[in-house]
């Protein structure tokens, strides 16, 4: 190890997302030998599924793709994707992993030219885009995907039966009868880059959420506005496809609510600030009004929240949405207490975004590690094992970066 | 710029008496929009959470709207912070009846059980008074008549005499109480609070009615509607009871008719009736609230005070009823002293005990369908916008 601290000189990231992409970049940058896991068949997580991001209100593509090319050069680094961590022994300084590797059914032949696609003959519910929309059983999973290749759902997919897709494929990319494997890791420190998922809004009964099509929450929104979205990056009802044009975004949809998550996110406030730019770029003249207990900007993002609320066509109202109803045939209502002006109002509204708040990703640890967590179930540190971004704390994507980057110093370091 | 003027020993009281979470509100306006029964203007409880952490006693206490609050505790339900909305309005409604009924120093006594045995020992010694003044304590033979013990007109005259003393009291409180509200409705309604006050007269008394006889009111809350009925049981069995004390007087001046009454008599029956009524209902409150924590789940001892008292009447009576054919000689005469003497805590002191509720919801409701309060349509949109920007306004001031 760099280091020279004692135990094994390899490294585990667990998690491909903004922040286990960095961290394993920071390693392995750093003379270190890293192996990636990554669950999903393409990385950059949450991240990769943002119309744009914080700071620079940029597509996350380009921050992503500086990162895949960090990660392409760089030989120290080992990826595995759709993989998941089966079973962790020993202890800090000496852990041998074995992760399970699902397959692709695609292999590394594939040009992503995307003729496989219209053979295939079976849907499936497209997650990434929250079950908005489907893609075929055989899909790229984005619109940047790293690898840039196709993957097929298992559960979707008929199998050797139909093969319609090996037979149009001209690359002889796709085998239907690739099997999981196992590989045997040796390791000396895991980094925990597990990640977040967001709160579940169905729980959050007075908002109706699932009841009526047009509400959806905020990671819903990003996709409603990313051109890989269900609308391709029209901001359309999900109801009846019309365009989008009174929003109202509902803060602390279960946040700093002791029925349900009792802290502050401490994102959620920016991500529909900056939501409501998307509206108003997409519409100039709709309205969009923000219900919220406190506006938190935390940083320097204060004069992002005053540049918009210089805009007439935003409006923020102190008062916290408690009550959505809709007639048959008639608007979306929002109810709520306008705290200001001391008096109730039934706003109709086209799309109505819940700014949930963030959980850490509740996946099950594999057996054998075992780490302290929280009150709330975001993992502490313990030894030879150290959680990055979200698997920490809730954090922004600059925030998640910076962590990550620190918890590597720390895991080469030996501190902890 | 007008004195906020906090007052510190209001808040301490109001805080034991079931308000203790208020100071965990942090003002996000869930309880206003998911209550059923605030009016779309200036509505509650938000604004009361916050006047009730601020120690403002003044508009609290002369505030109408925490009586069209039935305590269903939807707003505590779906509190984010657990500062139970639903139990401060409670506390505040019991504040508010300690604070009209007059004389002050007597009505705290019922909040504080180490007054209990004075509160007991007013109509024990007025008793005692009254039988040495008659020449003592003296049971009547043969066959039990409550009539041939103390006679109907006595009890009619020192009940009588008592009740005036409380009507008076009854009175001074609620015109105090009235007074309070005009002066709250000038001061805190903030401009487009009310709606047009010509709810009054006729149809405000027609509209408090409905509350009264039908609790449709009360038939909104979400949570807990059972309650309502538990409500309307020990409302109706009261009226009932209240009727049969009336055909009773009517039997003694009319008919001159002092003894006990056949079981099938119309009065006997709606006497019988409206305990029966009286005590299913109050069993059923005791159960889901006082047991079980339904609803409004605090309950303090101003509470079970007035619950016992309810309860211990409707059962000395029946006790009364049975002891003369069961048991007779002196022991149904002491139990019929027992009734009479729950019936003293019942009625005399109604102002003062949580039976007061039926004075000042009366009457605070009436105002709230005179100033029009209860009509006011939702808006269609928010009007305030946090458009200033914080930073503008502090280099300004």
């Amino acid at each position: 190890m760099a280091s020279g601290l004692p135990g094994l000189p390899g490294l585990l990231v667990i998690g491909g997302g903004i922040s286990g992409l960095s961290a394993s970049l920071e390693a392995a940058e750093t003379g270190n030998e890293v192996y990636l896991v990554e669950r999903e068949p393409y990385l950059g997580g949450r991240v990769a599924g943002m119309n744009r991001y914080f700071p620079k209100l940029c597509s996350p593509q380009c921050g992503l793709e500086i990162n895949f090319r960090r990660l392409r050069q760089n030989k120290a680094l080992r990826v595995f994707t759709l993989a998941e961590v089966e079973k962790v022994e020993g202890q800090a300084g000496d852990f041998t992993v074995t992760v399970r590797l699902n397959p692709r059914y695609v292999n590394d032949r594939c040009t992503a030219c995307g003729e496989c696609v219209p053979a295939c003959p079976v849907e499936r519910r497209n997650a990434r885009n929250y079950g908005m929309d489907t893609t075929r059983a055989v899909y790229l999973p984005g619109e940047v995907a790293e690898p840039f290749r196709y993957t097929i759902d298992p559960l979707a997919c008929e199998g050797a039966k139909c093969g319609r897709c090996v037979e149009v494929c001209r690359y002889g990319a796709i085998d239907l009868e690739m099997a999981s494997s196992t590989v045997t890791l040796r390791v000396g420190r895991i980094v925990l880059a597990t990640g977040w998922r967001p709160y579940d809004p169905a729980l959050i009964s007075t908002l109706e959420f699932g009841h009526f099509p047009d509400i959806v929450t905020n990671v819903m929104m990003e996709r409603l506005a990313a051109d890989g979205g269900p609308t391709g990056g029209e901001l359309r009802r999900p109801s009846d496809g019309q365009p989008a044009k009174r929003v109202a975004f509902v803060q602390c949809a279960g946040s700093r609510d002791q029925n349900h998550l009792a802290y502050c996110s401490g994102v959620c406030c920016l991500a529909s600030l900056k939501q409501a730019t998307y509206v108003l770029e997409r519409y100039p003249d709709a309205s969009v009004h923000i219900f919220f207990i406190d506006i938190r900007t935390p940083g320097g993002f204060e004069i992002f929240y005053q540049r918009l609320q210089a805009d007439p066509r935003i409006k923020f109202v102190k008062g916290k949405v408690a009550r959505v109803l809709q007639e048959p045939g008639g608007d979306l209502m929002v109810e709520a207490e306008d705290l200001l002006a001391g008096r109730m109002f039934r706003l109709p509204v086209d799309l109505l975004v819940l700014a949930t708040g963030m959980v850490p990703e509740a996946m099950p640890l594999p057996p054998g590690i075992k780490i302290p967590r929280d009150p709330y179930g975001f993992a502490v540190p313990s030894p030879g094992i150290w959680p990055v971004g979200l698997a920490k704390r809730p954090m922004d994507v600059q925030s998640c970066v910076r962590d990550a980057t620190g918890g590597i110093l720390k895991a080469i370091g030996g501190e902890g | 710029m007008e004195r906020l003027e906090p007052n510190l020993g209001f808040l301490r009281s109001l805080r034991r008496q079931g308000g203790e979470s208020l100071k965990k509100c942090f003002q996000c306006g869930t309880c206003s929009a998911v209550c059923n029964l605030t009016p779309n203007a200036s509505p509650f409880p938000r604004k009361e959470m916050l006047w009730a952490q601020w120690g403002l006693k003044g508009p609290l206490i002369a505030d109408p709207d925490i009586w069209l609050c039935h305590g269903c505790g939807d707003c505590s339900a779906n509190c984010p912070r657990g500062a139970n909305p639903s139990e401060v309005l409670g506390a505040l409604r019991n504040q508010t009846i300690e604070e009209y009924s007059g004389p002050r120093s007597f009505a705290k006594a019922f909040r504080d059980g180490r007054f209990l045995l004075l509160l007991l020992a007013i109509p024990i010694l007025f008793m005692v008074v009254a039988f040495a003044w008659r020449g003592g304590l003296a049971f009547p033979t043969g066959t039990v008549e409550y009539a041939n013990f103390i006679p109907e007109q006595t009890i009619e005259l020192t009940l009588g005499s008592w009740l005036l003393l409380t009507l008076i009291v009854a009175v001074a409180g609620l015109s105090r109480f009235w007074k309070g509200m005009l002066a709250f409705e000038e001061r805190y309604r903030p401009a487009g609070g009310a709606g047009t006050a010509s709810g009054g007269g006729w149809a405000g008394w027609k509209w408090v009615l409905g509350q009264v006889f039908g609790h449709q009111q009360f038939g909104k809350c979400q949570r807990t509607a059972s309650r309502r009925w538990q409500h309307l049981l020990i409302f109706y069995g009261f009226l009932l009871l209240f009727f049969a004390t009336l055909g009773r007087t009517y039997y003694h001046y009319i008919w001159h008719y002092d003894y006990e009454l056949p079981l099938f008599n119309v009065v006997k029956l709606a006497g019988n009736l409206g305990g029966i009524i009286l005590l299913v209902g109050l069993g059923a409150v005791i159960y889901t609230r006082f047991l079980r924590g339904v609803g409004q789940a605090i309950s303090v001892y101003f509470d079970w005070f007035f619950v016992t008292i309810l309860g211990f009447t409707a059962l000395t009576g029946f006790l009364t009823e049975l002891s003369r054919l069961e048991f007779p000689g002196p022991d149904s005469y002491l139990i019929y002293l027992s009734h009479l003497f729950f019936i003293f805590l019942l009625l005399v002191y109604l102002p003062f005990s949580k039976f007061g509720h039926i004075l000042y919801r009366t009457l605070a409701l009436y105002h709230l369908h005179r100033t029009g309060r209860v009509g006011v349509p939702i808006a269609s949109e928010p009007t305030s916008s946090v458009a200033e920007l914080p930073s503008k306004e502090i280099a300004a001031g």
